[in-house]
């Protein structure tokens, strides 16, 4: 009996040549070219089935089978459970290389990734030799970039590195459920769930650290929002004109969060606010506008009751005796820090301090590591 | 997509998946439910999974495909109420946090962004 090889992925993907797709109402979407075909372990990539047996929906490009092995390659195995099927035998992406069904568990983008390359999702690690440019986002799960981040989406399930920086342009966004270790940063917001090593400075960007911040050099504009130890080894903070703040004393998470939420009631209450003022104008809006003001005032109570919860588990949670603020350099006046409730500005030259929380106080240590 | 119950509300669409997701059905839905997500606009695709039963590797890609197509058009895909087997599925092929999970009941689709 003849035999085809069926495809659930498409064999004659060639990332070297992708070209944007048109869609349905006619838009062409640079951002999104499908660089990669994702495939995760135990997945069934192609199989052997009759070629008078009607086809499942969905499968890509059948071809004729004489009968030769099956084209099993790296990362790959045939079912134990049905010697007919290719499975993946771990998260990649999958495509034929000399003939034979590849996976690959660590996607190289050896390029920029730009309009050549699209948005990137990856269910692995990934390193990217080129530059990641401005508009462009790449999720995967440990990410390594060569060149620099300019303002770009990162998100990394696993830690991040830079080798080049980042420069932000005040829409870099860049999240980490591990560590983050960059050169320097500018112009950006850094959210990690580690800790956040940053061997040169630290310019314009908001920090949300669940761990440990390190600035190895100058950490001057933006807030950083942390839990544990920040430590600057040169300089705190710029001068007056240069607003640069600690917050500790709350969970980092759970205050991005609560920031969101509160981003999120006050586009509600605008838009309840609007639409109330439509209603009033015309009996024919009011028809038009009075269903979606009913849908945004109910969006609006679960919201705020969201936040309501998000607040009473932050204060409950709060611990101050793990926040220290370690500068052996320079603190210039302007620095607002402010551990739990407790708030303070520097006002003047400092050098070689730790700051700590203790009795509801804020209180200036010197010199800032205590040798044992 | 009939049997997976679509409900539209603005620009987010719920689908509830139910029963058995397998090599069986998983293409067939992924290609359905992408040509419903790029007609309808939608920024949002919820995927319900409290009543789904088993879901397999080839069910975990779809889930997968439709979270790299969303997340590449700057869209989202969440995972809601995920039932013990699909939590199961996805800690064995370590992409528990690879989707964002929502829990809750019916008003948890009002946190989202319109």
């Amino acid at each position: 009996m003849s035999q085809i090889l069926v495809h659930y992925f498409d064999p004659d993907f060639d990332h070297m040549h992708l070209t944007p797709k048109e869609s349905v109402s006619g838009k062409v979407d640079h951002y999104n070219l499908d660089y990669v075909q994702n495939v995760v372990a135990g997945q069934v990539l192609a199989e052997l089935v009759p070629a008078d047996a009607p086809l499942r929906p969905g499968v890509i490009s059948p071809r004729p089978w004489a009968g030769q092995p099956l084209p099993v390659g790296p990362n790959t195995a045939v079912n134990p459970k049905n010697a007919g099927q290719i499975i993946a035998t771990v998260n990649g992406y999958v495509f034929y290389h000399e003939g034979v069904i590849t996976v690959k568990k660590l996607l190289n983008v050896r390029r920029d990734v730009d309009f050549h390359t699209g948005n990137i999702v990856f269910v692995s690690d990934i390193c990217v030799h080129g530059a990641i440019r401005t508009g462009f986002s790449v999720q995967g799960r440990n990410i390594l970039v060569k060149k620099n981040v300019e303002g770009a989406r990162v998100e990394a399930l696993g830690s991040f590195t830079a080798e080049n920086g980042i420069k932000g342009g005040k829409m870099a966004r860049i999240s980490a459920k591990g560590d983050i270790k960059i050169p320097f940063i500018e112009n950006a917001t850094l959210i990690a769930d580690g800790d956040i090593l940053i061997d040169g400075s630290c310019m314009h960007t908001d920090v949300w650290v669940q761990k440990n911040l390190v600035v190895k050099g100058r950490l001057q504009g933006g807030t950083i929002h942390a839990n544990r130890i920040v430590y600057i080894q040169d300089q705190l903070g710029g001068g007056i004109s240069t607003m640069t703040s600690i917050e500790m004393g709350y969970d980092p998470a759970q205050m991005f969060n609560l920031r969101a939420a509160d981003e999120g009631i006050a586009k509600l209450k605008a838009l309840i606010e609007s639409l109330e003022k439509k209603c009033g104008k015309h009996a024919e809006l009011k028809a038009e506008c009075e269903p979606k003001l009913e849908i945004s005032r109910t969006r609006l109570v679960t919201l705020q009751k969201r936040r309501q919860a998000l607040w009473e588990q932050m204060t409950s949670e709060s611990d101050l005796r793990t926040c220290r603020i370690i500068v052996p350099g320079q603190i210039r006046p302007g620095v607002e820090i402010s551990i739990g409730g407790v708030y303070c500005v520097i006002n003047d030259f400092m050098e070689n301090v730790c700051i700590t929380c203790q009795d509801n106080e804020i209180v200036f240590d010197s010199p800032a590591m205590v040798k044992k | 997509m009939d049997s997976l119950n679509p409900i539209q509300q603005g620009t987010t669409l719920l689908i509830q998946f139910k029963g058995e997701v397998t090599l069986n059905t998983a293409p067939d839905l992924r290609t359905k439910i992408e040509s419903f997500v790029e007609r309808e606009r939608i920024e949002h695709l919820v995927a319900d999974m409290q009543e789904v039963t088993f879901i397999d590797s080839s069910g975990v890609g779809m889930l997968v495909a439709l979270k790299t197509k969303m997340a590449s058009k700057s869209k989202s895909l969440f995972i809601l109420n995920p039932s013990a087997q699909v939590r199961s599925t996805l800690g064995l092929v370590h992409l528990s946090n690879f989707f964002q999970i929502l829990e809750g009941d019916e008003g948890i689709l009002d946190i989202l962004p319109e």
